[in-house]
């Protein structure tokens, strides 16, 4: 954790990223504007998953269920009750996050493994409940949810992507501070060794909760901006390879940084789309990029040494600063 | 410091620790020694938190501590180390012991994702601390490596370090010794003696007789789960029951 001031021509390279993500809607046709919506709910969920999986060591296989429960809370509350955007968006976090207390308390003191399985299985339970109780029209899926209104006038895409953009530029901003400090640094002690983290005093099981709630209400919030974003959502849209595609992303990416699960998202995200001729073999390709990236990258795509390369090795000079390397 | 007071700790029939009583004097070193199996490691953990004991009593400074969670008796000035290192392999030397200083910390989840003025002059405290920590047992020059690339003989005190920047009252050192050549052990030994005379109390395990006995100044001997002796280093030597327990019958004077 050594801290690495921002050179010039990284801050430049930082500036001219948000320049384009600002610009995007001006440039590409709303398909493309679409990925990119899709692109920035993912990175929230392969974010939020990350700090379960690669910073606290909770192998949850079951986070598609937490983005299920986000997306029909705000649904429900906002066909069926007519509330404003913000008060679903918000619920859908809540009610996503109290369910993964509700899991969190059964599971987390299990062992890893059995993690995997149970909330795999509770995933599960929460989507097969769903496609069959009434208040939720079972099978049918909840239809005409509603765009966010605001000046009187419902939200058009470009906006509501732009709102996507703030809320994955926070999300991502708060991610960096909290790995960083010391609440981060403890979920990680949890990964490396539960029982030496207990030797030094960290209650285990609340910074496992900790981790557990903020990062299904993460999940929630994705939920709730997917369910308002495709106005139409159905149990089927939420099965166990949502969750698989998420694990993917995050490993592909890089578990454990910040960048990584971001990098994996966006890539998961874009490749479908650019070969879709190919589309029935989706899945096989996500699985064997999955393996690929565990036998060649098992650090993800951050943690490769990409400085082998020699091009790539001078233009890092570039960008890392001379000064204030450590303190 | 610390009394026990009839432990018992049974695993299903096996009675691994079989009513043992001790009592640490502030200030001293105290160790246990053994034979493999005696029940050193099981009391310690005793102690510690990790297995109850089934009966028996344990007070640390005159408050009963018995059947505390883990993170519960080291938050009662209870540090300890392992037999098997157990670092944060991930980060690097500071980071480790910086997570020792877990218990310092006053900042809340809500100031640590804002990265508050307060957060920020409390990890630059923290920092600064752990960084004199480092420097007064000569491991600021490796602050930035991988924990888990020192050579052994510096995990073993890096551990311990770590358990240090809880600020305990007490430190537990689960055979600190295992695996080391001659010279790392004296220099453990001169370390150990050094936070000592600082004002720490050490309850110690050690396989290492010969250490042990230069060492401590009461020595608690278990074997079969049992106390079979305590005293001083030369009343423990001589002790028939603890030459038989380690040589035999047949060397019984």
């Amino acid at each position: 954790m050594t801290k690495k001031k921002l050179s010039p021509a990284a801050l430049v390279l930082l500036l001219a990223v948000l320049v384009v993500l600002a610009a995007f809607p001006f440039i590409f046709n709303s398909y493309l504007l679409q990925v990119a919506v899709y692109c920035g709910i993912y990175i929230m969920l392969a974010v939020s998953l990350n700090l379960l999986i690669g910073y606290t060591g909770i192998f949850s296989m079951g986070h598609v269920g937490f983005y299920c429960v986000g997306a029909y809370t705000s649904a429900l509350l906002a066909t069926k009750m007519g509330m404003p955007f913000i008060v679903c968006f918000l619920a859908g976090g809540l009610v996503a996050a109290f369910f993964g207390a509700l899991v969190g308390f059964a599971t987390l003191r299990l062992n890893d493994i059995f993690i995997a399985f149970a909330t795999m299985g509770l995933g599960e339970i929460i989507r097969i409940v769903i496609q069959n109780a009434t208040f939720t029209n079972g099978a049918l899926g909840v239809t005409g949810i509603p765009m966010p209104e605001w000046f009187g006038r419902p939200m058009n895409r470009v906006e509501f992507y732009y709102m996507v953009l703030i809320i994955v530029v926070l999300l991502v901003f708060f991610t960096y501070r909290l790995v960083h400090s010391n609440t981060g640094r403890t979920w990680m002690t949890i990964r490396d060794d539960a029982n030496a983290a207990a030797s030094l005093g960290i209650n285990v099981f609340r910074y496992k909760m900790q981790a557990m709630v903020i990062s299904c209400f993460v999940a929630g919030l994705a939920g709730s901006l997917y369910a308002t974003f495709v106005q139409y959502i159905n149990a089927s849209n939420f099965t166990i390879s949502v969750s698989t595609n998420i694990i993917a992303m995050v490993a592909i990416g890089g578990m454990g940084t910040v960048s990584g699960p971001i990098l994996g998202a966006v890539i998961l995200q874009i490749l479908p789309e650019a070969i879709r001729f190919l589309s029935n073999y989706r899945q096989l390709m996500f699985g064997a990029a999955l393996v690929i990236s565990i036998m060649f990258a098992p650090k993800g795509l951050v943690g490769l040494n990409w400085k082998r390369i020699k091009p790539i090795a001078k233009l890092c000079a570039l960008f890392e600063s001379k000064s204030g390397k450590e303190e | 410091m610390l009394r026990a007071e009839n432990i018992y700790v049974r695993f299903g029939g096996l009675t691994a620790v079989d009513n043992v009583s001790l009592e640490i004097a502030d200030g001293e070193i105290h160790a246990i020694i053994g034979p493999n199996g005696a029940g050193k490691s099981t009391f310690f953990n005793a102690v510690s938190g990790i297995n109850k004991p089934s009966e028996g009593k344990i007070f640390f400074q005159g408050e009963d501590i018995t059947g505390l969670s883990q993170h519960q008796v080291a938050e009662k000035g209870i540090g300890r180390t392992f037999q098997n290192i157990k670092l944060f392999s991930s980060m690097t030397v500071l980071e480790n012991v910086l997570c020792g200083s877990h218990m310092n910390v006053k900042s809340t989840l809500f100031q640590d994702m804002l990265g508050t003025r307060f957060q920020q002059q409390e990890e630059k405290e923290l920092r600064e601390q752990c960084i004199e920590l480092l420097k007064r047992v000569e491991l600021y020059d490796k602050r930035n490596l991988l924990s888990k690339n020192l050579p052994y003989g510096e995990q073993r005190k890096l551990e311990i370090v770590r358990a240090m920047a809880t600020g305990p009252k007490l430190l537990m050192l689960d055979e600190p010794a295992a695996g080391m050549n001659p010279s790392e052990t004296e220099e453990l030994k001169q370390f150990i003696k050094k936070i000592n005379t600082e004002g720490l109390t050490i309850l110690l395990i050690e396989h290492d007789v010969k250490m042990v006995m230069s060492l401590a100044d009461t020595i608690t001997v278990l074997d079969h789960g049992a106390k079979i002796a305590e005293g001083s280093a030369d009343q423990v030597r001589s002790d028939p029951k603890v030459i038989e327990a380690y040589l035999g019958k047949s060397y019984r004077r």
